[in-house]
């Protein structure tokens, strides 16, 4: 048997029995915390606090993508969480400059504020 | 083996925890911490769930890069706390709903049964890079990042920046 | 298995023979050593050898950052609270640097790992390696200079400008605390530059002195060393050329490093240790969900 690269030691058996219910708890959680985040960017008012609660809807989907990657033995998913890592990244960024000026031109953070097209 | 599990699922209420506190909390600051403790503690369930590269890259871009932008512009733009619910009863629908959404997404996924291949073994960064270039689709996915993060870049700089003033 | 148990002073003598087990089955002195632990197999000084382990150095180190903006913001003082958004605006700018300066490193050693890329140098001669590795040795040194917030890059705590920076607010334990911090940060970074690029614990004279962890710690001391002795020396950077070199002359000099060490990779072919044995399945025709399966 080729060695194998392990982040941590543990008997193969039972290591089975158990990440079998990881990959249901990780799924669940990334459920629940997906929920989580989007009950967030409904809630808050904060612009902020909006787009952090869209970053956990990404971690969520990227948890979700590690379980299932995990379930069939494939690395896709770890691909994919590698692009979303990437896309995320680019879309804080972005983002973070609109809130910048955003605050610059209104002085104010607030969501509802913004409401110059309402009809 | 015990340790895995007592990490795993602590790992999972610590993530579930701080999401929660990132939505309640008040104070901006409060909600970007409990962010960061949620993505540390996912990517601790990265790591028992077979890529420890992974986590390690969650850590460094997301916890490390991506939430030290986000106080870095809280700090600056000093953001208030937050008032009051939405206008419109908003908050109010949103959580009703929540709370049945959640409940039928961990329904199905609770019904749902894993048989993981047997002949698994943890995912190194070798592993990833390989099945990077092993498609084509995933390459050139990969160069198209590339170009999204320098229009991400371009476009940051350009929208954060100061006007100039009239006649220079 | 034979345990060895602290208290025998004629054993302290050998501490480097103690850890090598052909030593400890000689003398009865060396057996009653140090620590209690079992020496049938060779001991491995590391708490774990990731299989990330470069990364996790770099995770770890993104994490520090949020010590100091804290820092600065509980201190109720807009200053110090400047002082720590300006000092984790130079660390995280020059962790970039930081990253790329070891590319050449991972590449050249084909995995994370820190044991495997003192390997890769021990296979390679270790001034061979030090040699090939010397503009990314140089560009890590500067980075984590940097990086750490040490001369001449400290001017966001500078004791004799400013007030004190992120830590004017800090006096007794709670500002030990930080200094220790960064003493620790500073030890972090040589014990990785003296792994990855000065060779770790391999000897110098490879035939003649054995490889020895007191070799690790010397070169590290010497990094130490260099470290103090620039701040003794050099005058620190003014915020701005601090940023300017950090954005505009570092990155761009590691990424050209980074082009020419895979050019020259790719055209002499990778000189590394032998490729684990894991592999990838039924390589995956365009289109198709490419499987992971361990070879038997």
């Amino acid at each position: 048997m080729p060695p194998i690269d392990t982040l941590y030691t543990s008997t193969l058996g039972a290591f089975e029995a158990a990440h079998a219910g990881f990959v249901q708890v990780a799924l669940a959680v990334s459920a629940f915390l997906f929920v989580i985040g989007a009950l967030g960017v409904f809630i808050r008012r904060n612009v902020i606090t909006v787009m952090m609660c869209i970053e956990l809807m990404l971690n969520a989907v990227n948890l979700a993508f590690i379980a299932f990657s995990r379930a069939h033995g494939t690395i896709d998913g770890q691909i994919l969480v590698f692009f979303v890592f990437t896309v995320a990244a680019a879309e804080a960024a972005v983002g973070l400059a609109i809130v910048i000026a955003l605050q610059r031109h209104r002085e104010d953070l607030d969501v509802d504020s913004f409401n110059l097209l309402k009809g | 083996m015990i340790l895995d599990v007592i990490l795993f699922y602590g790992a999972a209420i610590v993530a579930l925890a701080s999401g929660i506190f990132v939505i309640a909390q008040r104070n901006p600051i409060n909600s970007a911490f409990s962010l960061i403790i949620t993505m540390c503690s996912l990517a601790v369930m990265f790591a028992m769930l077979g890529s420890g590269f992974i986590a390690v890259l969650q850590v460094v871009v997301y916890a490390g890069a991506i939430m030290v932008l986000f106080l870095f512009v809280i700090m600056l733009l000093n953001a208030k706390q937050d008032e009051g619910d939405r206008a419109g009863g908003i908050g109010r629908a949103a959580i009703v709903l929540g709370i049945i959404l959640a409940v039928q997404a961990v329904a199905v996924v609770w019904n749902g049964s894993a048989t993981l291949p047997t002949n698994y073994r943890d995912t190194a960064a070798v592993d990833v890079a390989r099945g990077l270039f092993a498609s084509p689709r995933f390459l050139y996915a990969f160069e198209a990042t590339s170009i999204l993060i320098l229009s991400a870049l371009v476009g940051a700089i350009v929208v954060a920046r100061k006007e100039k003033a009239k006649g220079q | 298995m034979r345990r060895l148990w602290l208290g025998d002073v004629d054993g302290a003598i050998a501490l480097v023979r103690a850890i090598d087990p052909r030593f400890i089955k000689d003398s009865k002195a060396q057996e009653r050593l140090m620590l209690g632990l079992r020496l049938d197999e060779p001991l491995a000084l590391q708490i774990a050898d990731l299989n990330v382990g470069v990364l996790a150095f770099f995770a770890v180190s993104s994490l520090g950052v949020y010590g100091i903006v804290l820092a600065g913001y509980a201190s109720n003082n807009k200053y110090a609270l400047l002082g720590g958004l300006r000092s984790s605006a130079q660390m995280f700018s020059y962790e970039l640097a930081l990253g790329m300066s070891w590319v050449s490193v991972i590449m050249a050693a084909g995995s994370f790992r820190l044991t495997d890329i003192v390997a890769t140098a021990e296979s390679w001669n270790v001034w061979v390696w030090f040699i090939l590795q010397f503009p990314a040795f140089v560009i890590y040194m500067i980075a984590a200079c940097a990086e750490v917030n040490r001369t001449p890059f400290d001017l966001a705590e500078s004791e004799t400008e400013l007030v004190a920076g992120f830590h004017t607010e800090y006096s007794s334990m709670k500002f030990a605390l930080l200094q220790m911090a960064e003493y620790i940060n500073m030890i972090t970074v040589c014990a990785l530059a003296s792994n990855m690029f000065l060779g770790g614990w391999l000897s110098p004279l490879p035939g003649i002195l054995p490889n020895s962890p007191l070799w690790f710690f010397a070169k590290m001391m010497f990094l130490l060393f260099v470290f103090i002795w620039l701040r003794a020396t050099v005058p620190r950077f003014r915020y701005d050329q601090l940023m300017h070199f950090g954005w505009k002359r570092l990155i761009p000099a590691v990424a050209i490093w980074v082009v020419f060490f895979s050019g020259m990779t790719a055209f002499f072919g990778e000189k590394k240790s032998p490729p684990t044995t894991i592999a990838i399945a039924n390589q995956a025709p365009a289109g198709q969900v490419s499987r992971l399966q361990v070879a038997k």
